[in-house]
């Protein structure tokens, strides 16, 4: 694992303290990671999921995206998932069946932005989602 | 920490150097100094100094009469900056200058100081190498020391740019005669200059239809090294754009439309690696050419680490790592490059719109591909999947159709690009306003466009606080090494690697 994946993992971990995180090396030097029971608000069923992602080895110059959450997900008002929502997936490495959150952004800077301020931003978009 | 023996040499940035030649040499005749901080590579051509940034002493308040000599740097100016290239890990260079010429060298009492004051220095700077800087208007000589307690002189300072300045401490001896097979190019480019190309070491990095073309075209000009990588295996639908390829390289019996798909796959599997067809074609262009051939992805350690050494990188494969490996080994290592590359437009429809011929050079001190937005860090993602997942993931906007391509249009960026080189090489280029700027010519048309690229000082690459002049202390975006993964070396005939310098 690559010292800038590794810096990551760190950062993810010091801002979800009281969550178990999970990781996998992966063999260029990046990193999945599974953030356990995190709370995604009322706009689906389940109030927690995990959430999945990877480091890929080029971080901080790779953007972190996707994510990946429970196979399960849906919505409180029974609509069915939409864009950047996508169903029917598997996160790789940890080889779950998932649900997938395709949230690029344009403006990620690898001089500022974290693995760990997108898991936030992906959350605060999940917890705003209607 | 061991150090090379043999003399060093040093690259400077064009802006660094502007700046300290207009400091030092301001039209009053008089002696002006300045600190110079730089990053270190070692390889097996040997050291360079890579200048990252430039402390200009201010007169009298800095830089003042000495009783032992004629001026000094204070010892404040000295300790403030020794310290933060200590805390920086770069190599303190103490600067001053004698009057105008095409020679330089320390006076007696320039000697003397360096040994009351350097063994303190290299107390103070921990490991890291100090030493002196003494600037002509036409020359540059350098006195390095090492914590071994051994000294080198800078053999050649380079000056990366759209005209490749070079300064000696003294003009070079003139080179003997250029072979018979140089004899037109000579006439050109003098004995003196064939000789520069013969020295000089290009990375191509993709062996695809422009990078062959820029192999081909090298080897024939007389470069005497080129590290050619890629890790791609020859398709039939190579053949009309890789010279010398043939039917038999792309197992096309096997590959063939119809065929079963295993049979397809075996002759995937078993066709000629495009690094080979580059050893090849280099080999016909010329038996005495040193060619390193790696069968690997650009982002194998083991690439980068070759493509350090070099003079000048072409970039000629369309992945946004590769971009991202070329920038960030430019950066680090003030490497000149250059971005090349055919954009054909073609509407869902089919309709052929515009058509484009790229040429961006990248220096150290401008046209970084972050800074002008030409690596995304969204594809970096997607390409970090393996391909299995991105067939997985149908979110991700494939694109599945092959890019349009024609061998004449991607010789149209290879001979612009290769002719500024080489003309560079050589001494022989003219300086203009747009030798910076992106160049885009529209095939169809004709019409040339000029971009001016801009430069972003928080830059991870080109700021100061990221890559830049860094050299081996630099984290590139590489993957780790990959022990399964073939490695190819080959050097042809057996002419020996060209010196530096």
């Amino acid at each position: 694992m690559l010292p800038p994946v590794r810096q990551a993992i760190d950062q993810v971990r010091r801002a979800f303290p009281d969550h178990g995180i999970e990781t996998l090396a992966e063999p260029q030097g990046g990193a999945y990671l599974v953030v356990d029971e995190v709370p995604i608000g009322d706009a689906f069923v389940q109030t927690t999921s995990w959430l999945g992602f990877l480091v890929g080895f080029q971080y901080p110059r790779a953007h972190v995206y996707p994510h990946w959450l429970r196979e399960d997900l849906a919505r409180a008002d029974g609509s069915e998932l939409r864009p950047p929502l996508h169903a029917g997936h598997q996160m790789p490495g940890f080889e779950r069946r998932a649900v997938m959150l395709s949230r690029a952004s344009n403006r990620w800077d690898p001089s500022r932005d974290t693995a760990a301020l997108k898991l936030e931003r992906v959350l605060h978009w999940l917890r705003e989602a209607t | 920490m061991t150090f090379d023996r043999r003399p060093w040499n040093l690259q400077m940035p064009e802006d660094l150097t502007d700046r300290l030649m207009a400091h030092l040499f301001p039209g009053d005749g008089d002696e002006h100094g300045a600190v110079v901080a730089a990053g270190i590579v070692s390889t097996k051509r040997g050291t360079r100094l890579l200048a990252q940034r430039v402390f200009l002493a201010e007169d009298g308040v800095d830089f003042v009469p000495s009783p032992r000599a004629y001026r000094r740097l204070t010892p404040e100016f000295v300790n403030q900056h020794i310290r933060f290239c200590r805390d920086e890990r770069l190599v303190y260079l103490a600067v001053h200058n004698h009057g105008p010429g095409d020679r330089v060298s320390f006076s007696e009492p320039d000697m003397r100081s360096h040994e009351r004051g350097y063994p303190a220095l290299l107390d103070i700077a921990r490991g890291i190498p100090v030493g002196a800087l003494v600037l002509s208007t036409g020359a540059v000589a350098g006195d390095i020391w090492t914590p071994d307690g051994t000294r080198r002189p800078i053999a050649v300072t380079t000056i990366p740019g759209p005209t490749w300045r070079r300064r000696w401490p003294a003009p070079p001896v003139t080179a003997t005669n250029s072979p018979e097979i140089d004899d037109r190019q000579a006439r050109i480019f003098g004995s003196a200059g064939q000789a520069i190309l013969r020295d000089l070491k290009i990375g191509v990095i993709g062996a695809g239809g422009v990078g062959m073309l820029a192999v081909s075209f090298l080897a024939r000009t007389g470069f005497g090294h080129l590290v050619v990588v890629d890790p791609d295996r020859i398709e039939i639908t190579n053949l009309p754009r890789l010279p010398e390829a043939t039917r038999r390289d792309a197992r096309a019996w096997l590959s063939a439309d119809g065929r079963p798909a295993w049979l397809c796959c075996l002759g995937r599997r078993f066709a000629t690696p495009k690094v080979r067809l580059a050893r090849r074609v280099a080999r016909r262009a010329r038996r005495d050419v040193v060619l390193t051939s790696l069968q690997l992805d650009v982002t194998d350690p083991l690439a980068a680490r070759e493509l350090r050494d070099c003079d000048y990188l072409i970039l000629a494969a369309d992945s946004h790592q590769a971009r991202a490996m070329f920038n960030a080994l430019v950066h680090a290592y003030l490497i000149p490059g250059v971005q090349l590359g055919t954009r054909v437009e073609v509407s869902p429809a089919g309709d052929v719109g515009d058509i484009w011929s790229l040429v961006r050079p990248v220096f150290p001190d401008s046209g970084c591909l972050w800074c002008n937005g030409l690596i995304s860090p969204e594809k970096l993602a997607e390409e970090a999947l393996a391909v299995r997942d991105l067939d997985r993931q149908r979110y991700l906007p494939r694109e599945d159709a092959p890019a349009p391509s024609v061998i004449t249009l991607n010789a149209a960026s290879v001979t612009r690009a290769l002719n500024e080189l080489v003309l560079a090489a050589v001494g022989l280029r003219r300086a203009q306003s747009t030798d910076r700027d992106y160049r885009r010519v529209e095939m169809r048309s004709g019409a040339i466009r000029f971009e001016t690229p801009r430069r972003d000082p928080s830059c991870i690459d080109c700021g100061e606080a990221g890559l830049l002049a860094r050299g081996d202390e630099a984290g590139l975006p590489t993957q780790v090494a990959q022990a399964r993964q073939r490695i190819r070396w080959r050097r042809l005939v057996g002419a020996q690697r060209p010196s530096a310098g």
